[in-house]
């Protein structure tokens, strides 16, 4: 109805200026435009949706960010003919149709189908598919009708992780139970640990004979115990320590650091946690198995960067979340000053951090706008300072995964930097 | 339906610069031919639905000041349809960008080919007006005018097709 008024308003205003100037010409003029209006009218008071049968399927609807996936939708019309219909998908902004199309527009002859087929390609994130937009125009008065038909769906993108090789974690507490993660305590192990006086009911395999000889009395081998961990990882969602880069911004690559992390450490068996630190305390407890995993990809699918006074920097995060002398995998682009004095202070209390940090690398800050050699120096700079840090963080007993996202980070964990501090202190 | 909307639009700055050279009303003229070039980069530049609609109102008022100019009536009457069916095929064109090119031309042969009878009906309507001279008095005149209301709504009406049921269906 709204689009008529232009044409209904212009055509009156013509007709009463004409006959005001008593010029049949303008009052002429006025005949197509109130015509026009008149019958858009008349044929939008009986225009009314169609009935639509339409059913979408969708290959999948739990992915990893990035894949692609089929849809069909199939859309029948049991009613009357319609001869002008737009029949749209719609679908969320970040979601892009990568083949094929979401839309039909044309005619659909009574009792007659549609059937629509593309790939979707999906970013990471929980996106809801909300239903069809449907413009039908009336047959001869063009009337245009817009109605929404529901079919809802939720699509869940998981972020997409490398499959990491063993990652060596030294925390100062481990739990109970049999694990990876070897425990600074003599007993079953494989490791040798050390050697003790033979006590009633040690294994006669254990005796040291060679010692027995030197010594004339019963010693035997001590290996190390290896249990499982607490192992917290605490991604950096501040909005000030993440830049843009070529290939998304750091964030990004920060999230696929984490659920590698989470991934690799509750393969071996740990027990995970996670910590968005930005928004608010979003905070996966920690946890075993292959639900856990879900659960901390899920957290890690609805991430994003944001900027909040209150977690400006590090000083505020809740390390009573952590158990005491645990391991924390910390994944942050950009350390300043300040975090890593609060990364310091922590190590003193005795958790062990491993530090992930991604970096676009030397070249990866680039403006057209600037000139290349101050971008270049920018970005020597940059690296200095960061190179700074981290090598403040190694001193202070941090191990330091330094990242730079082009490559992958398996390789970058390979050359993890251990801390040059001897952290085994009784 | 934007090509189409680009051919409509000139056509309308076309007929209503022959309008105004024709009448000695070089301003006019010119201000058509601006007018066309200004028409086509709106709809090519597809920008905000209000820019095609300061288009309509503004190819209104320059036919409206070429008829005061004595410019021949059929010329601008045509010129104003032209320009009010190119109005509604680029609003139309922005509502189904969407669709793929293949769909979008036949749907354009289509709602055009409709879209283009009611202005043509008031261009036609003028046009009869100009040749069949009746003298009425106010009463006939009120009759008439009433009688073509009632005509029109229900030949509509019966060209309508049968209404569908209301509601939709999800499965």
């Amino acid at each position: 109805m709204r689009d008529n008024l232009l044409p209904l308003g212009l055509g009156l205003l013509l007709a009463v200026s004409g006959l005001a100037a008593l010029n049949g010409a303008i009052v002429a003029m006025a005949v197509p435009l109130i015509l026009f209006a008149a019958v858009r009218t008349i044929s939008s008071l009986e225009a009314r949706p169609p009935i639509l049968e339409v059913a979408r399927h969708l290959e999948q609807v739990r992915v990893t960010e990035g894949d692609q996936i089929d849809a069909t939708l199939r859309i029948e019309n049991p009613g009357s003919r319609l001869p002008l219909i737009m029949v749209e998908d719609t679908i969320p902004t970040p979601i892009v149709v990568s083949e094929g199309a979401s839309c039909f527009l044309g005619a659909l002859p009574s009792a007659d189908s549609q059937e629509l087929e593309y790939v979707l390609e999906i970013p990471r994130g929980r996106h809801e598919m909300p239903g069809l937009r449907v413009s039908t125009w009336t047959p001869w008065g063009l009337s245009l009708v817009e109605h929404h038909i529901p079919v809802p769906e939720t699509l869940r993108a998981h972020p997409r992780y490398e499959i990491l090789d063993p990652i060596t974690i030294r925390p100062r507490q481990t739990r109970a139970f049999a694990g990876p993660v070897r425990a600074n305590q003599g007993g079953i192990g494989l490791d040798f640990f050390g050697c003790r006086a033979y006590t009633t009911g040690d294994d006669v395999r254990r005796i040291n004979w060679r010692a027995f000889a030197r010594t004339g009395s019963l010693i035997v081998n001590d290996y190390e115990l290896e249990r499982i961990a607490d192992v917290n990882i605490v991604l950096d969602a501040r909005l000030r320590s993440h830049v843009r880069a070529s290939t998304g911004t750091t964030f990004d690559h920060s999230v696929r650091a984490a659920a590698a992390m989470a991934t690799h450490f509750l393969d071996q068996g740990n027990n995970v946690g996670l910590l968005i630190y930005g928004d608010h305390i979003n905070w996966v407890f920690p946890g075993i198995g292959s639900l856990q995993r879900e659960r901390i990809l899920d957290a890690l699918m609805s991430a994003e960067p944001t900027s909040k006074a209150v977690f400006e920097d590090l000083r505020n995060i809740p390390t009573r979340l952590f158990p005491a002398r645990s391991q924390l995998v910390f994944v942050s682009p950009e350390i300043d000053q300040a975090d890593t004095e609060v990364l310091g202070m922590m190590v003193e209390r005795g958790y062990s951090i491993l530090l992930v940090s991604p970096h676009v690398g030397a070249h990866g800050m680039e403006d057209k706008k600037v000139h290349p050699m101050a971008v270049d120096l920018a970005n020597r700079t940059m690296g200095l300072k960061r190179t700074l840090f981290l090598d403040t963080l190694a001193k202070l007993g941090t191990d330091v995964i330094d990242w730079e996202i082009h490559s992958p980070l398996r390789v970058a964990a390979h050359g993890l930097h251990h801390s040059r501090v001897r952290r085994y202190r009784r | 339906m934007r090509t189409g909307s680009i051919v409509l639009f000139v056509s309308a700055s076309v007929l209503l610069a022959i309008a105004g050279f024709t009448s000695e009303a070089r301003s006019v003229g010119q201000l058509a031919i601006a007018f066309g070039v200004l028409s086509v980069a709106a709809v090519v530049a597809n920008p905000h639905e209000r820019l095609i609609d300061v288009l309509l109102v503004a190819y209104a008022a320059l036919a409206a000041f070429a008829a005061v100019l004595q410019a021949p009536t059929w010329l601008v009457v045509t010129s104003v349809a032209l320009a009010l069916t190119g109005w509604d095929a680029a609003r139309n064109a922005q509502r189904i960008q969407a669709a793929q090119a293949g769909q979008r031309a036949a749907f354009a042969r289509r709602y055009l080919a409709r879209a283009a009878i009611v202005p043509a009906c008031g261009v036609a309507l003028v046009l009869l007006a100009g040749l069949i001279r009746v003298r009425l008095s106010f009463g006939p005149a009120l009759a008439v005018a009433f009688t073509g209301l009632v005509v029109a709504a229900l030949l509509i009406r019966l060209l309508r097709p049968a209404p569908a049921d209301s509601g939709t269906e999800e499965s």
